[in-house]
């Protein structure tokens, strides 16, 4: 449950794909440091294991013989 | 995530294990026996907290001489761990020797690695002195210390990814970043880059 007193905080967005990059890790720095470690890394749990299923899944498909 | 600058650690112990941190602790288990290891480079973020992933994890492990490298090897191939560069030892080991980097995957999959590397001089060497300890869950490793981590990511490797990399730990622990330290390293690593231009211009001229 969301607490209704706690302040959103924005992200302000970048005039370049550079400065959004950089202006989303200050975002996400904050939440980091305004949330409990479950939080953020439950996320980043779900980032990082969909690489990983994905690179299993390739990883078992079979090879495709080359015409020659 | 609690710094605690004095005892250079960093608590995060109720941090949800990834797949990542398992591949990461899993091989870490294994080298340690054998080994002192420093975690460096992308995924010190990432255990930081960065939401990115990444396909290889960097360390420095310390200069051993081919009977320990041998007995660790041999314990990472029981595991599953494979080399992605070559299968004799003597190989591998030579490429450690020659300042190479080697890689070691899980059962075939060469995504995610590890990349395993000696020291090539006194700046590398004294990553095992400027090392913090992060506690988590079940578990502990030692990764390079913040100052160090963002002065080779601004200073040395220098591309988008790694200043993004740098960025998020200046944010993640602003106000207790030692600048001072920062910058005395990136005098270093300005030393460093200029002597490793010269030795590739000599080089050029020689073999060209």
């Amino acid at each position: 449950m969301k607490n209704e007193n706690q302040k959103r905080i924005f992200m302000k967005p970048g005039k370049t794909n550079k400065e959004d990059r950089l202006n989303f890790i200050k975002f996400w720095a904050n939440y980091i440091k305004t949330h409990s470690d479950k939080e953020w890394s439950e996320q980043q749990k779900m980032l990082i294991d969909s690489q990983i299923k994905n690179v299993k899944k390739l990883a078992k498909k079979p090879v495709l013989p080359t015409s020659s | 995530m609690e710094y605690h600058k004095e005892k250079k650690e960093i608590n995060i112990k109720s941090k949800v294990i990834n797949e990542l941190d398992k591949f990461v602790l899993d091989f870490l288990k294994i080298v340690q026996k054998h080994v002192d290891y420093v975690v460096i480079s992308g995924y010190v973020s990432i255990l930081l907290g960065r939401s990115r992933a990444t396909e290889d994890v960097d360390i420095f492990i310390k200069k051993i001489p081919i009977e320990v490298f041998s007995k660790l090897y041999k314990e990472l191939k029981e595991y599953g761990f494979w080399c992605l560069n070559a299968e004799k030892e003597e190989e591998i080991y030579g490429f450690l020797k020659d300042s190479l980097a080697i890689r070691f995957s899980f059962e075939e999959m060469p995504v995610p690695n590890f990349e395993v590397k000696f020291p090539k001089d006194e700046l590398d060497e004294s990553t095992f002195n400027d090392f913090i300890t992060v506690i988590l869950p079940e578990n502990k490793l030692k990764i390079s210390s913040l100052e160090r981590h963002i002065a080779f990511k601004r200073y040395y490797l220098e591309s988008d990814k790694d200043v993004e990399d740098a960025s998020h730990v200046e944010e993640t622990f602003k106000g207790k970043i030692d600048y001072n330290k920062v910058n005395k390293l990136k005098e270093l690593i300005k030393k460093r880059k200029e002597d490793e231009k010269r030795k590739s211009e000599k080089n050029f001229y020689e073999t060209g």
